[in-house]
């Protein structure tokens, strides 16, 4: 298959959850797209350089986190220059839709550092084994499970502290 | 899965599920692959929201492909399959013709099997791509070894769209095993890059046999007319008869089974030196102009042989594949 009709399909297949992915590490639907379409436009030119379906799926999450990655930096130093930073507002019918307990268990994932967010969202949306996260993340399975486990007691002290 | 893991995975997802299907814009490709235009930056967003949908033919197609790449492709991984023995003696054949012929700067693209066995002749891994599966590009290596199982897999894309020409083949009927070349640019522009050589290549050859300093003997002197020997050839011996007096004695290696018009990479030659005593010094002097020759130029193997009639000759090689291009006045195609 060539480039264009598979990444298209990949696309059709795979887009929505690589948004969700980058909405739920970014909490930001514009710049998740955006990330998103990069990643989709990194793979296309570098279709013929991939082995086969796998490794476009890997190189695909790969790109979609580094590209969070990116806008996330950018935010940060954005908010060091502005000397506040300011919560992402959340919208009154999100509150009603989700519930007050995972809209706050949502926040406190989006508190995480960046690397135990990814990891939380890797594992518990895409639902992602230690070793393919290891893969995405560049870090070795062990390191997956104790970063995951750090973000876990990091979430559980959170929610205790607000319940 | 604990009570807490509970809540972060519904949590997670709820928040994901906010981001509904429709909220998914149409995919911008960039138009030219190699130069990077974003084009999904700036003013294309919106007008990509609103084209939300694709037809449901268009959809249709999509799924139908989404479907061959997530369930086709896994199926068609080129694993090592049951092996007869012709199969095998042709394989450990190729192998032996790539490690001797094949240039060590080129990559050589080749089934897991095959792989193995080029690792076993002293291939280094480096140098080999391994097709997983059919939907593996080769493009990036200069040459294929098309097994059975590769040409499988494959099928006519092999020939048509990726390596259209054979340089060596070994075996025979389903079991053979052929060294193909590859087109990096397309077959077209191959083949368009191979006529345009081909043509630069007999308007050479028949200035070599002009050519009062060199002696074609024999047939020999038909196969430079045509244009046969490799460009790289053709070089070297217009340099060596500046130096001395040459005479061509034999044209061959274009490897067994290779196309038409692959070139013959390999010729011997002798001095016409009058007096025998001075041969060997002139033929030293000859090794060492073509060992100080740049690449694309400087031979593969330089070798002193004996001829008939007790003369003292030299045999001189270049690797496959042979690069197009190198006569015209423009720079040579690519030929990996």
């Amino acid at each position: 298959m060539t480039a264009e009709p598979a990444v298209e399909a990949l696309y059709q297949a795979c887009a929505l959850s690589m948004i969700r992915v980058a909405f739920v590490m970014l909490d930001d639907l514009p710049g998740a797209e955006d990330v998103v379409q990069e990643a989709f436009c990194s793979l296309y030119r570098r279709w013929d350089h991939l082995d086969d379906a796998d490794s476009a799926m890997r190189y695909l999450r790969v790109s979609v986190l580094n590209g969070c990655r990116s806008v996330l930096r950018r935010r940060a130093v954005r908010r060091r220059v502005l000397l506040a930073s300011q919560p992402t507002a959340v919208s009154a019918e999100a509150v009603v839709l989700d519930g007050e307990e995972r809209e706050e268990v949502a926040r406190a994932v989006g508190r995480l550092p960046v690397r135990q967010r990814e990891a939380v969202v890797l594992r518990y949306y895409l639902d992602l084994s230690d070793e393919q996260i290891g893969q995405v993340m560049g870090i070795r399975p062990g390191t997956v499970r104790s970063t995951a486990h750090r973000a876990l007691e990091a979430l559980g002290r959170a929610l205790k502290e607000t319940s | 899965m604990t009570p807490l893991e509970d809540k972060v995975r519904a949590a997670i997802r709820a928040k994901a599920a906010r981001v509904t299907p429709e909220a998914v814009p149409p995919l911008r490709l960039p138009v030219r692959r190699r130069s990077y235009p974003p084009a999904y930056r700036g003013g294309g967003r919106i007008g990509a929201r609103q084209l939300r949908w694709l037809t449901p033919a268009a959809a249709a197609v999509a799924v139908a492909a989404v479907v061959t790449l997530t369930v086709g492709v896994p199926r068609a991984v080129l694993g090592p399959a049951a092996m007869s023995a012709a199969e095998r003696a042709a394989q450990e054949n190729a192998a032996q013709w790539v490690a001797a012929q094949v240039s060590r700067t080129a990559v050589v693209s080749c089934d897991p099997a095959m792989c193995q066995t080029l690792s076993a002749h002293g291939l280094p891994a480096a140098d080999l791509l391994k097709l997983r599966s059919a939907a593996a590009s080769p493009l990036r290596s200069a040459v294929i070894v098309a097994t059975p199982t590769v040409r499988r897999e494959f099928g006519q894309r092999l020939w048509s769209v990726y390596a259209p020409a054979v340089l060596a083949s070994f075996g025979s009927g389903t079991e053979r095993v052929e060294v193909r070349v590859i087109a990096a640019d397309g077959v077209a522009a191959y083949r368009s890059a191979f006529r345009a050589d081909l043509r630069l290549r007999k308007q050479t050859g028949a200035q070599l046999l002009s050519n009062s300093r060199i002696t074609i003997l024999g047939s020999t002197s038909v196969q430079v007319l045509d244009g046969q020997p490799d460009s790289r050839l053709m070089f070297s011996l217009a340099d060596m008869a500046a130096v001395r007096p040459i005479s061509v004695v034999a044209l061959a290696d274009s490897g067994p089974g290779a196309s038409e018009g692959i070139p013959l990479r390999s010729l011997t030659l002798t001095l016409s030196a009058p007096n025998p005593q001075y041969r060997s010094m002139f033929l030293q002097t000859l090794i060492s102009r073509l060992n100080t020759q740049p690449s694309p130029f400087h031979p593969s193997r330089i070798k002193r042989v004996r001829l008939r009639h007790g003369l003292t000759g030299l045999r001189i090689e270049f690797t496959a594949p042979s690069p197009l291009g190198l006569l015209g006045p423009v720079s040579p195609a690519r030929s990996r």
